[in-house]
């Protein structure tokens, strides 16, 4: 606890930093929790709108439907929308990139060839 | 009021035959030789007195038209003339009746415009749809031939001429001056940059005069019954007779020959029988064919039907195509139909025609099913400027200038289908 | 010379400049699409719109011949606005799709978009699609992409001279395509891709390969024929990705040939990258000590030694092959014919092509002799197309060398019609007594044993009557030629062949009986010749060293290393040097800059580089031989595999398929 409580003062990266801790208590008015446990709120005239992410601070952990919402491109909230579910859809996840989990492409992971083919006396 | 003896076209209405001894009687191919022994000088100096505008939809003064051709013609440079009878200008058909009616007068003039800027050879384009028309301007041109009016020697003038006709293949572009000499070359309908002017290098790289096909016609009596005659009628520097074709919610939709300057409610009521429903059940008018604005009822009431007071009034006189649209009409879709004609006719050339049309004609036909959003008007018009005056020839203009005066007048009616909460993506919203 | 006034600066144009030029003399930019200095104006893209007095519309500068008095705005506000309309237009039904776009980073429409572009779209419509468009093996289409700027059909009907491309359609439904979805059938037709000014024309073969920020850039020199093409090779690593065009009013102006363009992709294929021995009919991978020990032990045994080089080999090593032969043995074997083929290197004007390739445009006269300028030299044949074009130059032709995209008047395919005109009693004497600059272009088709001494007096004997000697121009096939000659490096009493030891340096095209001989390959890549060799050795390809080349006109030019020779090969003059060690022969120069010092020492025809050569035409000696009643054999020449390099091309290969196929269907002629 007290750890978490340094780590709001003195870091950006954790959940939150104080200023957004008051700020949500004063003005903040919580809108819904996705399924990452991340929270979402707006304020009392809806003119902002913010998340407090439930670990690392990093907007690609931000689901879809919330996506619409947070950037305002929708004006409810997703429970309110009705989205098709398909079946080729995914799971939402963060982005990989720079992780052990980050995407290459298979041409990249086979051995390194010479870049050049040899003649060969025999052909 | 044109009075009868004033009319030049006497047979605008086919009452009586087109051929050569008909065409005789009411005067035409009568003194030709004697006109044309005055000279060059005379006959430019002449139609620059009577003040003639080209019928073409520009309105450019004929005279000095004629007067931009080179003097002398050079060693394998001829000149050409070529008559513009490509008229596909929706709301425009007073070309075709000279041509099927009175197509004498037309070859008349050719002979003597040809004459007045030394060509030998004229070619005349003619509208791919009129075939019928076609056919009797040949069969006229056959006529003249055996008469001797045309080839060597024609008409005793000691000036020889040859008139070729070329049908298009249907493109709206093709009326286009420039366009017209690369279609009637074989190339692609595209318009040609300018300078330099078709005056100068033409058809095949040769001095070409390009005239409409009424504006040719009208030169034969010009001449014989003198410019004074010709410049009694109407205003300064829109002077003459002009033929008025109207169509649209009108009770008797015709062609009519009348002074310059007539007042536009006089030519409706008068001649088209009144607008249906009676005259204040009137919208609009589109008073010179589908490239020019709309004006609106309460403008229609005073205005005079020539080019200058036209321009007054943001419009223009064009080719005189007078469409009516009563109160029965969606304006807005009238606009769209006319923009998705121009959609349809862009020849591709050059960007903001090609891509802008296109655009325009989507966003009127949205606005007119009602699933735009208000701020598409401002939009609408910024695309209507961003078109217009940036193009290679006057089709920009032609497509943005109607949707303009859309704007202009009836942007009420267009606020009041739309909405301000309309949102392409709604389903998201 | 008018004088006009771009944003308040005063300047002076010479007659006949458009209003855009006169604003780039301000130091004015204007943003075009469609504008080529090198091609016809359009006017059509509306972009590069400005301000003129007295003018109530903005003007197109592309099309605007400059006038006296004018006053032109190039920064207005009006300015702005007209070109950000267009802009906007432009990108209402161009894909947003720059992330895999290959012009991307070079594309006209993306740098032009970040000064005209609005911030967002306002078009929320659909965008436009069309049709993939199929173009051969080279041009990949993305048509979605097209901004209809036309430059592509301008190039192909008035530089490449086939009206293979055009639009069809009109209004938003324009499309750019070969009418019937056909290979566009010219040399030229990969320099669309460079002039498409957005990613609808790109590269097949280069597709999705590199993006231009990660290539290195080396200006260098083709060898793919003998004109001497100015490229730019792009690497990424070792590998070449691709070859660009490198502007030279004096040859090349701004195009290259396909094959200069993409036989790039044989570099990295075929390659010899380690020496070879042969032991008991095998070529068996060996050390460099052990193939030189072999060569010295063959050495010793007899002095007959001959040296014969290959079509892509530059000066330095024919040099050094010369030098170290005739320190080894004495003898100045060494020979750069790889078939029968008539030289007299008494003057160098007998050889070389003595009209500069700029002054082709002030010819008013062309005799070809048994040449093909289309296939034989591409470059060429674009600069006699420009005077066709521009001027209505006649060109006659002795041999029917086939469509050369210019009308060619046929005299008969007899070469005695030579001797006719000489005697004037050809009706084609009158044409060059009327002519200035008359210009004979012959062929290696007829440089033969039999009929080359004929053509070349005859031919001499021709324009010194009517005072045109400097219009005698040879048309060389190889970029070794004219060096070797220079060089001294031909042998004429005695045939190379037939001595004991064969030293070949990518001599890839001669027919060699290996019986009871010795032969030593050096070369880049494998050919038959590599086969039947007892020693191979690993050389650089072009790209892959620095050297000099001189190109048919006598022009010296410097090729820059791009990259490395692969594996354990080494640069050829370096392999030499280090031989001349192991022989105890030690050559005497140790870097490159002491072996071309000593190349410009030996040899004083050579000029500076990227000079022609001070050589007149006056004192050349004129023999007169009797009538020669022969006809005239083209060799012929499958264009796309004219060398080594360009057989191992998959691209090439590609080439020669479509153009086979275009030739099957029909639709060709």
């Amino acid at each position: 606890m007290l750890i978490n409580f340094f780590k709001s003062i003195f870091t950006w990266w954790n959940t939150q930093t104080v200023g957004t801790f008051l700020f949500t208590l004063f003005s903040g008015k919580l809108v819904g929790v996705d399924q990452f446990g991340n929270r979402y709120h707006q304020n009392k005239d809806d003119s902002k709108r913010w998340v407090i992410y439930n670990g690392d601070v990093d907007s690609s952990r931000i689901p879809p439907e919330w996506h619409l919402w947070i950037h305002k491109t929708s004006l409810s909230t997703p429970d309110k929308i009705k989205f098709e579910n398909h079946d080729w859809m995914k799971e939402h996840h963060p982005n990989y990139t720079g992780s052990k989990l980050a995407y290459s492409p298979s041409k990249s992971k086979k051995e390194k060839k010479d870049s050049y083919k040899k003649w060969q006396p025999e052909s | 009021m044109l009075e009868d003896k004033n009319r030049i076209f006497k047979n605008l209405y086919g009452d009586e035959s087109f051929s050569l001894p008909a065409a005789e009687v009411r005067g035409d191919w009568k003194d030709t030789k004697e006109i044309i022994s005055k000279g060059k000088d005379w006959i430019i100096e002449e139609i620059k007195k009577s003040e003639l505008r080209g019928r073409g939809g520009a309105g450019f003064p004929t005279g000095v038209k004629w007067s931009f051709a080179p003097k002398e013609v050079k060693e394998g440079r001829p000149h050409y003339l070529v008559i513009n009878a490509d008229e596909s200008e929706p709301g425009t058909c007073k070309d075709r009746d000279i041509l099927r009616y009175e197509p004498h007068k037309l070859i008349e003039g050719c002979l003597i415009a040809a004459y007045a800027v030394s060509a030998n050879t004229c070619y005349v384009y003619i509208r791919g749809e009129y075939v019928n028309e076609g056919k009797v301007l040949q069969e006229a041109i056959n006529e003249a031939y055996e008469k001797g009016y045309l080839g060597k020697n024609a008409a005793g003038t000691e000036w020889d001429l040859d008139i070729f006709i070329h049908y298009g293949a249907g493109a709206y572009i093709c009326g286009e001056e420039t366009a017209l000499l690369e279609s009637l070359e074989g190339n692609k309908g595209q318009p040609r940059l300018k300078p330099p002017f078709p005056a100068l290098i033409g058809l095949y790289g040769c001095p070409t005069i390009v005239n409409n096909v009424e504006t040719i016609a009208v030169v034969p009596t010009i001449l014989r019954r003198g410019s004074e005659w010709f410049a009694s009628f109407g205003r300064v520097k829109n002077r003459g007779t002009k033929i008025f074709c109207i169509s649209g919610n009108v009770n008797n939709p015709c062609n009519v020959e009348e002074e310059m300057g007539i007042p536009l409610k006089v030519l409706i009521e008068k001649h088209a029988g009144g607008v249906t429903g009676g005259w204040d059940n009137l919208q609009a008018v589109i008073p010179g064919g589908s490239s020019m604005p709309l004006i609106p009822k309460n403008i229609c009431e005073t205005i005079i039907m020539d080019f200058d007071a036209l321009i007054e009034a943001k419009s223009g006189l064009g080719t005189a195509g007078i469409v009516v649209i009563d109160k029965s009409q969606d304006i807005v879709k009238c606009m769209a139909r006319i923009a998705r004609f121009y959609k349809h006719e862009s020849c591709g050339q050059c960007t903001p025609c090609r891509e802008g049309t296109g655009w325009m004609w989507r966003m009127l036909e949205r606005i007119g099913r009602g699933e735009s959003n208000i701020s598409e008007i401002d939009m609408l018009m910024d695309v209507t400027k961003q078109i217009e005056g940036h193009t290679i020839c006057a089709f920009g203009e032609g497509s943005s200038w109607p949707v303009q005066g859309l704007l202009r007048h009836f942007r009420k009616e267009m606020e009041a289908k739309c909405s301000d909460q309309y949102h392409l993506r709604k389903d998201i919203i | 010379m008018p004088k006009v006034k771009v944003d308040g600066v005063e300047i002076e144009v010479e007659n006949g400049t458009t209003v855009l030029q006169a604003c780039e003399i301000a130091g004015k930019e204007i943003p075009r699409f469609c504008y080529h200095e090198r091609l016809s104006i359009a006017g059509n893209c509306r972009m590069c719109l400005v301000e003129m007095e007295r003018s109530p519309k903005p003007v197109a500068s592309c099309a605007m011949p400059a006038a006296e008095g004018q006053v032109i705005f190039t920064n207005t506000e009006m300015v702005k606005k007209a070109r950000e309309g267009v802009m906007e237009f432009l990108l209402i039904n161009h894909p947003l799709d720059c992330p895999i776009c290959d012009q991307g980073g070079e594309c006209d429409l993306q740098d032009q978009s970040v000064n005209y572009g609005g911030r967002s779209s306002r078009y929320e419509l659909n965008k436009r699609s069309v049709k993939e468009k199929y173009m051969g093996p080279l041009i990949k289409t993305q048509m979605n992409r097209c901004i209809h700027c036309t430059r592509c059909i301008r190039f192909a009907e008035e530089i490449a001279g086939v009206p293979d491309l055009g639009a069809i359609n009109r209004g938003e439904n324009m499309e750019i395509t070969t009418f019937l979805e056909k290979t566009v059938d010219s040399e030229l037709s990969a320099n669309v891709i460079d002039l498409c000014p957005v990613g609808a024309l790109t590269s097949k073969p280069y597709a999705f390969e590199a993006r231009p920020w990660e290539l290195t850039k080396t200006e260098t020199i083709d060898v793919m024929d003998a004109v001497g093409s100015n490229i730019r090779v792009d690497t990424k690593g070792w590998d070449v990705k691709r070859i660009l065009p490198r502007i030279n009013e004096d040859i090349n102006e701004e195009w290259i040939s396909d094959k200069t363009r993409y036989a790039c992709d044989g570099l990295s294929s075929n390659r010899i990258d380690q020496p070879y021995i042969k032991k008991e009919g095998k070529l068996i991978p060996c050390s460099w000590e052990e193939a030189f020990l072999k060569i010295s032990e063959e050495f010793k045994k007899t002095a007959n030694i001959g040296g014969l080089v290959g079509d892509l080999v530059d000066l330095e090593t024919i040099f050094s092959l010369k030098n170290l032969l005739s320190s080894v043995s004495g003898s100045e074997s060494v020979d750069f014919r790889q078939k029968d083929f008539y030289i007299d290197p008494s003057h160098p004007s007998n050889y070389l092509f003595n009209t500069p390739i700029a002054e082709i445009d002030d010819a008013d006269l062309f005799l070809l002799v048994g040449a093909n300028p289309r296939l034989e030299a591409t470059m060429i044949n674009s600069r006699i197309r420009k005077n066709f074009v521009s001027k209505k130059t006649e060109v006659f032709s002795i041999g029917n060398p086939g469509d050369q995209t210019y009308k060619i008047n046929l005299l008969g395919d007899n070469l005695s019609i030579l001797k006719d005109i000489e005697a004037e009693t050809n009706s084609f004497a009158d044409k060059i007594k009327k002519s200035k600059r008359p210009i004979f272009i012959i062929g290696e088709s007829v440089l033969n044993s039999k009929q080359g001494k004929f053509v070349l007096e005859t031919s001499k004997n021709i324009l010194k009557k009517y005072n045109a000697l400097s219009g005698l121009n040879t048309l060389h096939r190889n970029a070794s030629s004219v060096g070797a000659l220079m060089l001294g490096a031909y042998n004429t009493n005695q045939d190379v062949l037939k001595n004991e030891i064969l030293y070949l340096i990518g001599a890839d095209e001669v027919e060699i009986d290996n019986k009871n001989k010795f032969i030593i390959y050096q070369g880049s890549h494998g050919s038959k010749n590599t086969k039947i060799a007892d020693v191979v050795l690993p050389g650089a390809a072009y790209t892959e060293k620095d050297s000099l080349y001189v190109n048919l006109e006598g022009r010296v030019q410097a090729a820059y290393k791009a990259s490395f020779p692969p594996g354990d090969a080494k640069e050829d003059w370096k392999i030499l040097r280090a031989l001349s060690d192991v022989l105890k022969k030690p050559l005497k120069f140790n870097t490159i800059e002491q072996l071309r010092s000593k190349i410009f020492e030996s040899f004083s025809i050579f000029p500076e580089i990227n000079q022609l050569p001070k050589v007149k035409t006056e004192n050349l000696s004129i023999a007169s031989v009797d009538t020669l009643d022969s006809k005239v054999q083209f060799t012929s020449i499958d264009y796309y595999q004219t060398n080594e390099i360009a057989r191992s091309s998959k691209t090439m290969m590609e080439c020669k398929t479509a153009r086979e196929q275009l030739a099957k269907t029909g639709t060709d002629d």
